[in-house]
C-alpha cells in the first residue's frame, strides 16, 4: 500500500487546486505518472467538484486512468492546516493521491486503504502525527501481505 | 428475487467507487443478500443496466437527471453502518 517515501507532512497547501498539485507532485517523484495526471486531477475537480472527498475530513484525489499513469501508487499528504474542498466532508486533513493504470489494477492495495479509512481513530491519529515515521507505525497493521 | 445489480459509482469507476463497492459487498453479505456489486464512471452509469446506483452527493445531483433507475446518496463511502443501513434500506424498499 502506502510507501514511506510517498508520505508527506511538509506540504501547507492553502487551497484545493495547490493541495492536487501538491499531492500529485509526490506521485510524480515517485515516478508514477507523468506531469499531463496532475492537470487531469486538477481538471477532474474543476469539472465534477469535490465528489472524492469520500469521508469526513478524508479526500482520495485521483484522475481517469491513462498514458499519464505509469504504474499504479497510492500517496498520503497530511496538512494540518486543513483544507476546505466546498464538499459536505470540509475541512480536510487527509489527503490521498491515487493513480492506477486501468480499472482493476490496484484492488489490494485499496481494500487495505478501505480498511484503514473506516478506523476513525487511527485516521485521527495520523492527521495529528507529527512525523511520518510514527504515520508509518499507524499503517502498518493495515499493510500485511498488501501490495498495491 | 432475482439477484440484484448495484452500481458504485464515481468519477471514472476506479479510486472512491471501488472503496464503495468493498463496503456495499460486505454490506449485502452480512445480511446475507445476494447481490453483484460493481464500479462505474459517472459518464456511462446511467447506460450501464443496474437495479439502483450508490453514489456521492455531488455526482447524484448528475445522474438523478440521467438515471432510470434510483440513486442512493452515500455521504461517507467508508462509514459502515450508513452504507449498511442505506444498502438495507433500498432492499426493503423493493419488496
Amino acid at each position: 500500500m502506502l510507501r514511506k517515501e510517498n508520505v508527506t507532512i511538509n506540504h501547507q497547501p492553502t487551497n484545493p487546486i495547490d493541495a492536487l498539485r501538491a499531492i500529485g507532485d509526490v506521485l510524480l517523484t515517485s515516478g508514477s505518472i507523468t506531469p499531463q495526471y496532475i492537470e487531469n486531477m486538477v481538471q477532474s475537480y474543476l469539472d465534477l467538484g469535490p465528489y472524492f472527498v469520500i469521508a469526513p475530513g478524508i479526500a482520495i484525489a485521483h484522475a481517469k486512468p491513462d498514458d499519464s499513469v505509469l504504474r499504479n501508487d497510492i500517496a498520503l499528504m497530511v496538512c494540518p492546516q486543513k483544507i476546505h474542498f466546498n464538499s459536505h466532508n470540509d475541512p480536510v486533513s487527509l489527503i490521498f493521491g491515487l493513480c492506477a493504470t486501468s480499472g482493476h489494477g490496484h484492488m489490494d492495495g485499496l481494500m487495505a486503504l478501505s480498511e484503514l479509512l473506516s478506523d476513525e481513530v487511527t485516521t485521527k491519529l495520523i492527521s495529528k502525527a507529527n512525523d511520518i515515521e510514527s504515520i508509518m507505525k499507524l499503517i502498518q497493521p493495515y499493510k500485511q501481505g498488501e501490495n498495491v | 428475487m432475482k439477484d440484484l445489480k448495484v452500481q458504485a459509482v464515481c468519477g471514472f469507476g476506479v479510486g472512491s467507487s471501488t472503496l464503495l463497492k468493498m463496503k456495499l459487498d460486505q454490506a449485502f453479505k452480512k445480511n446475507g443478500i445476494v447481490a453483484s456489486v460493481f464500479a462505474g464512471d459517472v459518464a456511462t452509469a446511467s447506460s450501464v443496466e443496474c437495479d439502483v446506483i450508490f453514489t456521492s452527493l455531488e455526482l447524484a445531483e448528475t445522474l438523478n437527471k440521467r438515471a432510470k433507475v434510483p440513486v442512493v446518496v452515500i455521504h461517507s463511502f467508508v462509514d459502515k453502518i450508513e452504507i449498511e443501513t442505506k444498502a438495507l434500506a433500498f432492499v426493503e424498499s423493493l419488496k
